[in-house]
């Protein structure tokens, strides 16, 4: 199934692409490191969001929520408590998965498919920006300003970007194994018939409610250590930039870009939308959102002309079947 | 025993009486052909046995075992397969991976297992060389075969067949014959529904014939085709007219 010859070169590609990132923060300055770690970490969420809605085809409008959790949960626990984000980062994957398999039982056991589940994902992430704008814990509409204490591993801290780039690509090597290794499984070809007729699924033995559920625990979990990161990067957090509706739809617009349920859409994804978005936001700096309508224009583009994203434009190329 | 026993079963959407105190029973080993006009409720009595629908009142007993109002996944772990009228088959995914994925659960066994068992039904159905082709890009006639495929991958005991037989060719239709009955000797037990009359009467050893929701008449195949409510409900009243 998987003889084209392509697909021998594959692992070359895979290991020049990467050993490119490795060395290119070198000879990077800041502005452009700064648009890579961009790239990465839209490219890792939207890698943690495929898993749902590219393989189980569960098109999820709400993960600023996961996010979100994982932004704040880490953010709190290290200025109140004065706990490690990478502790924080794991616990807050932990909260985000128990949230997503709430909203994930929720939903399917409900039967919500299509624009219903993602209405009330989308629901989901105004819920939670909603609470962070009026709490007091979560420092209502001013956010949380985090400490900076100067480059410091345990606190999640560096003053070079170029340690944050390191991290997010190692995430990303991360996620990449992970949807291999799904892709693979059981797992893999259960969200796959799930995706495709749930019905059918179901009359072949799937527990289509279970394995819907396992996919949005583990994009959950994912997505919310992405949070950690964007926190730490950014410094600040504030209801509207973790749980608001442009994180969502910055999320899942790279996976569709790239193609929808493979391994490496999101990632091409975001390299073609990260310099995009941000000449846009160079030439008409004045009009913030400009990026958004032009995100808007790509995805008209791409529904209409490659309905199977760049990845499967090129599969198409070398006739390849999955 | 029964392999499969079907007591008092009752359906109704809205005011219709899809399935009207229907009483069935299906013994290990046996091929039973269920027809009847349209609308007789032949495909609503698949969807309640294999649990995409819960019945008003009535049980569904298999092996010994209550199974009315299971889950369809349940159920098809408990060892019955159906097949859907208006084939589902996964349109993005190979042949042979729409038959891999019904046969997970049947062995928890390695990939390679897997991979085997799915080979072989492939050749059973004479399906071997297409196995790389997608499942949208099948023909009427293997799209039949591959829904038959993913079933038999579950490793049913009791396998539902919902006109497998429509659409096909006369001799697309004696190969699906040979398979079916080949299955039967390996010793799968079949309920057929099956509009082909010259194919229902051939392959199955016993008849139920619905209509309304009710069973009118059951038998072998020559006791149903001489059975006068049979021919009335198919043919209409003409006959009693002369008499």
């Amino acid at each position: 199934m998987r003889k084209l010859p392509l697909y021998r070169y594959s692992y070359f590609f895979i290991g020049a692409t990467l050993a490119l990132l490795s060395i290119l923060p070198i000879f990077m300055g800041s502005y452009y490191t700064h648009i890579f770690i961009l790239i990465l970490l839209y490219a890792y969420l939207g890698s943690s969001w495929n898993i749902l809605g590219g393989y189980g085809g569960q098109f999820s409008f709400g993960h600023a929520t996961f996010l979100g959790l994982g932004a704040y949960t880490s953010t709190i626990l290290f200025m109140r408590f004065g706990i490690s984000p990478w502790i924080g980062m794991l616990l807050g994957g932990v909260l985000s998965m128990i949230v997503g398999i709430f909203i994930g039982f929720i939903c399917f056991r409900y039967g919500l498919k299509g624009p219903f589940f993602a209405l009330a994902t989308l629901a989901f992430a105004e819920m939670f920006r909603v609470t962070a704008l009026n709490v007091p814990f979560t420092g209502k509409a001013m956010g949380i300003l985090i400490t900076i204490k100067g480059t410091s591993f345990p606190a999640f801290q560096f003053q070079e970007k170029i340690y944050y780039y390191y991290i997010i690509l190692a995430f990303n090597v991360f996620i990449v194994f992970v949807t291999h290794l799904i892709e693979k499984s059981k797992l893999g070809d259960y969200l796959e018939a799930i995706k495709e007729d749930e019905d059918a699924a179901e009359a072949l033995g799937i527990d289509t409610l279970k394995y819907k559920v396992m996919a949005i625990s583990i994009s959950s979990f994912l997505t919310a250590l992405g949070g950690t990161f964007y926190a730490q990067y950014l410094f600040y957090i504030d209801p509207d930039i973790c749980f608001g509706v442009h994180n969502s739809i910055e999320i899942f617009i790279r996976p569709i870009l790239g193609g929808l349920g493979t391994v490496y859409g999101p990632f091409l994804g975001s390299l073609i939308l990260g310099p995009l978005s941000e000449v846009t936001r160079g030439l008409l700096g004045g009009y913030s959102g400009m990026h958004l309508m032009l995100f808007g224009a790509v995805l008209v583009v791409v529904v209409i002309f490659l309905p199977k994203g760049v990845v499967g434009f090129f599969e198409k190329k070398i006739g390849y079947s999955r | 025993m029964a392999m499969l026993e079907v007591q008092g079963l009752m359906k109704s959407f809205g005011g219709l009486m899809a399935i009207h105190h229907l009483n069935l029973a299906i013994e290990e080993g046996e091929i039973v052909g269920l027809i009847g006009p349209n609308g007789a409720g032949k495909t609503t009595l698949f969807n309640l046995v294999s649990g995409f629908l819960r019945p008003d009142s009535g049980k569904i007993i298999f092996k010994g075992e209550n199974i009315t109002g299971l889950k369809p996944h349940v159920v098809c772990k408990k060892g019955i397969a159906r097949t859907f009228q208006i084939v589902k088959p996964f349109p993005k995914l190979t042949t042979f991976r729409n038959i891999r994925i019904g046969a997970y659960h049947r062995s928890s066994s390695s990939r390679k297992i897997i991979d085997k068992k799915v080979e072989e039904i492939l050749n059973f159905l004479g399906l071997a060389e297409k196995k790389k082709m997608l499942g949208s890009d099948l023909t009427i006639a293997d799209r039949k075969n591959l829904e038959l495929g993913r079933a038999l991958a579950t490793g049913p005991q009791l396998l539902l067949l919902d006109e497998i037989m429509g659409g096909l060719n006369p001799v697309e239709q004696e190969k699906m014959v040979n398979i079916v009955q080949r299955l039967n000797q390996e010793g799968i037990t079949l309920l057929v529904i099956e509009h082909n009359m010259r194919v229902i009467m051939s392959l199955s050893q016993r008849i139920v014939v619905l209509n309304y929701g009710e069973k009118i008449a059951e038998g072998s195949p020559e006791e149903v085709a001489r059975n006068q409510n049979v021919i009335k409900v198919y043919l209409g009243d003409q006959g009693n007219v002369r008499d």
